[in-house]
């Protein structure tokens, strides 16, 4: 295959179930460079666990996953492979999962630091940077058990933005938050997306979807059953079951 | 049968008896409750072949048939206790039982605390050695706790010159030892020791030089019991008359008893009773070593004691974190050998007790270590660093097992979304807060080991239990020793629990000023 210099991940034919339950049931799917891509979709659709996949933080049962055009050998990758693919991506996840035993700053740095050898004084002045750009410039010192679920979120992006990764993978990160807090997250990634951020965002808000996305697929029993972008795909819903989706939202 | 040649001796003793004597005959008498018609007798069940226990976990042997025997002709159900030699005298002045049936030699000192039947038989101390042992000097000697062979040694240096010696509990562990190359010579019963030689149990030893001295074994009461002690003394009388005495005699020792060593044996055994009309108890020509009696000869002691207990439990405790750590990292390793073996070690020392771990590691792993190096490589000392790290590594393993597993599984995904490697995840993010949120349970597992220190006593270690189990023998204070002992464990384990809720404060500053919600 040509390497197509716009897309940063292909998968095809993704397969993966946890063991009767079939999750992902053939997943065609490319990540466009400087796009957002909404994954919506019911519970159990297997939308989370595609997100998963293209880190590998889950192992397909089948099917390929090429990054660049070049094939993700995640079957006998080695752990330090393994490593170094996840850290072109950065996650964000619905609860967060900051390192509650390290402060702010402290998350922010940890994989720099650890993982990208940047020495310390280099990580800390990037990560306070980091933090001024997600508005937490005050709450360097501060324990992740102090801040709310919103400041939590915005330390997570701060997190996962400090490993300068190429995609960004968000699952429901507004999904765990209070109204109030949920503006400001999406006021955040929408700055992100205008930045240029390449993103694949699972979300149950469709107004941030339609507000932020290039192109919005919709999960159903592990397959994206219609996809486009969101003028087409949230008014000019072609099948029923997308239909009634939408229409479980308005009531 | 005995033919009662002099019958004006027997009639003298029958007068004697009928009499009484102890020191408080006169008052202070006490008998079972007539509602309590059973008679409580102690033995050690480790001193073949007066005492040991059947396969059916019975007392038999020549002391549980006496104490069967006697109690029947007094009139009493007997019920026979088994009583580790080394708490035996503290059993009895704390009422346990009535009576300690368990071939203890009539001694001066042991006069002082309690009263005695007439002797029911003559044996003597003898020492046992490897066969062809030469001269003691220099060589390893095992006694039991608190017997009169362990004060003989401790009297008579001259006799032992440059030995090193050796206390266990009781019997048992002398035997083990001598099978497995912790001593050379033992000092026991010169009975024992001849039915050790037929059995082939102690290995090939043989008796080494003369009979230290002979000792006449009596049966013991509390000073209270001088009607108890007379109506042994008319039971024992009894037995002897009627044939039933010989008859087991001849069942555990293998021959006749010599009725003339015994007779002359009460003859002489008399004289050291005072009978309220006669307090002029002879002096006892036997260099008395100096005991500890009160609060301040003791103290210091105990403090020697502790300072072992506090050496064993801090290098414990410093190492079964880490080699616990490991074991602990072992059970959540990708490796499938390495984790069945983690909870494999795990599963073994935690269904074992510790006791029997320190009595493997001191006469089965150092015996086997120092037969392959050939010296003494692992000693009493070594074998008990050996048991309390292994013992205590599993329970810390264990603990952070349990802690590394409640660690939320997010943070597993989020380290490794940026890149962390499964080891860098485990030593950076997931052992921290393990480690933090098991280290209530570990500073438990800590107060534990400290307290279980008091087991190296089995193995011949002077820790604190140990010195003040002997306290208690030397000064016949029951309460006192035990109570500093106690005193003693009690503030080094708060020192300690202060530290660990100290760290543990330090730990959790993280989650200090909310409640924690990830």
């Amino acid at each position: 295959m040509t390497a197509n210099p716009l897309v940063e991940i292909e998968t095809r034919d993704l397969r993966k179930s946890f063991g009767e339950l079939t999750v992902l049931d053939g997943v065609d799917f490319k990540v466009r460079r400087h796009q957002v891509h909404a994954l919506i979709g019911p519970s159990g659709s297997g939308k989370s666990t595609f997100l998963r996949c293209l880190n590998l933080l889950e192992y397909p049962d089948a099917g390929e996953i090429f990054w660049k055009g070049e094939p993700v050998r995640y079957r006998t990758m080695r752990p330090s492979e393994l490593s170094r693919h996840r850290t072109k991506m950065g996650m964000v996840f619905q609860h967060f999962h900051l390192f509650p035993h390290r402060n702010v700053l402290d998350n922010v740095v940890e994989g720099p630091v650890q993982v990208l050898g940047t020495p310390t004084r280099k990580a800390r002045e990037q990560g306070m940077a980091l933090l001024r750009q997600v508005g937490l410039e005050d709450k360097a010192k501060a324990w992740p058990a102090q801040l709310s679920g919103g400041q939590k979120q915005r330390v997570a992006i701060a997190r996962a933005l400090a490993m300068n990764p190429e995609v960004l993978l968000l699952d429901e990160v507004t999904s765990a938050l209070d109204v109030e807090m949920i503006s400001g997250i999406n006021e955040l990634l929408t700055g992100l997306a205008e930045g240029g951020m390449t993103m694949v965002v699972v979300t149950h808000d469709l107004a941030f979807a339609r507000q932020v996305a290039d192109c919005i697929c919709f999960f159903d029993h592990g397959r994206i059953v219609e996809s486009g972008t969101p003028e087409r795909v949230l008014e000019q819903p072609d099948s029923t079951r997308l239909r009634e989706f939408l229409s479980s939202f308005r009531t | 049968m005995y033919t009662y040649g002099r019958i004006s001796v027997v009639s003298f003793f029958i007068l004697l008896i009928c009499t009484g004597f102890g020191p408080n005959a006169a008052n202070a008498e006490t008998l079972p409750p007539e509602d309590q018609p059973s008679l409580r007798l102690s033995m050690s069940g480790a001193f073949q072949p007066f005492s040991t226990t059947d396969i059916n976990g019975n007392l038999v042997g020549f002391d549980a048939d006496m104490a069967r025997e006697l109690a029947k002709q007094m009139g009493y159900a007997p019920e026979l206790v088994q009583n580790d030699w080394a708490g035996i005298q503290a059993g009895l002045q704390t009422g346990k039982y009535d009576l300690i049936c368990g071939s203890m030699a009539i001694t001066p000192q042991r006069l002082e605390k309690m009263l005695f039947s007439l002797p029911y038989y003559v044996s003597g101390a003898q020492i046992f050695a490897r066969r062809g042992l030469g001269a003691l000097r220099g060589s390893r000697i095992a006694v039991t706790e608190d017997s009169t062979y362990a004060r003989y040694i401790e009297s008579h240096p001259e006799q032992f010159p440059e030995v090193e010696i050796y206390t266990f509990g009781s019997e048992a562990e002398i035997v083990a030892a001598m099978n497995t190359d912790k001593i050379d010579a033992f000092v026991s019963d010169r009975i024992v020791g001849g039915f050790y030689i037929k059995k082939g149990a102690a290995g090939d030893i043989e008796p080494w030089g003369d009979l230290l001295y002979r000792e006449a074994v009596g049966i013991a009461a509390r000073p209270d019991s001088a009607a108890l002690i007379r109506q042994v003394n008319q039971a024992l009388l009894a037995l002897v008359q009627n044939g039933t005495y010989e008859k087991i005699y001849r069942k555990w020792v293998g021959n006749a008893p010599d009725v003339e060593i015994l007779f002359a044996a009460w003859g002489d055994y008399a004289q050291f009773i005072p009978g309220p009309e006669n307090s002029n108890r002879p002096e006892v020509n036997e260099r008395k070593p100096g005991f500890a009696n009160n609060l301040s000869t003791m103290l210091p002691l105990l403090a020697r004691g502790a300072m072992l207990t506090l050496l064993l439990s801090i290098v414990t405790a410093i190492t079964a974190l880490g080699t616990g750590a490991l074991i602990g990292i072992g059970t959540v390793a990708r490796h499938t050998l390495l984790r069945r073996l983690s909870n494999a070690f795990i599963w073994v020392v935690r269904g074992t007790p510790l006791l029997v771990q320190l009595f493997m590691a001191y006469f089965a792993l150092a015996t086997a270590i120092n037969r392959l190096l050939g010296f003494e490589a692992v000693g009493a000392m070594g074998a008990a660093f050996i048991a309390l790290i292994v013992n205590t590594t599993a329970y810390n393993a264990e603990t952070l097992r349990g802690g590394i597993n409640a660690v939320d599984r997010g943070q597993w995904d989020a380290a490794a979304s940026i890149g962390m490697t499964r080891g860098k995840i485990l030593r950076r993010i997931i052992l921290p807060q393990a480690f933090r949120d098991s280290l209530p349970s570990l500073g438990n597992n800590l107060v534990v080991l400290i307290k279980d220190t008091s087991l190296v006593g089995a193995i011949t270690l002077i820790e604190l239990t140990y010195v003040a189990r002997n306290v208690v023998f030397q000064t016949g204070q029951a309460f006192l020793p035990f109570l500093c002992a106690a005193g003693f464990y009690l503030v080094i384990i708060s020192l300690v629990t202060i530290g660990v809720k100290s760290w543990e404060a330090r730990l959790l500053r993280s989650r200090k000023a909310l409640g924690e919600t990830i």
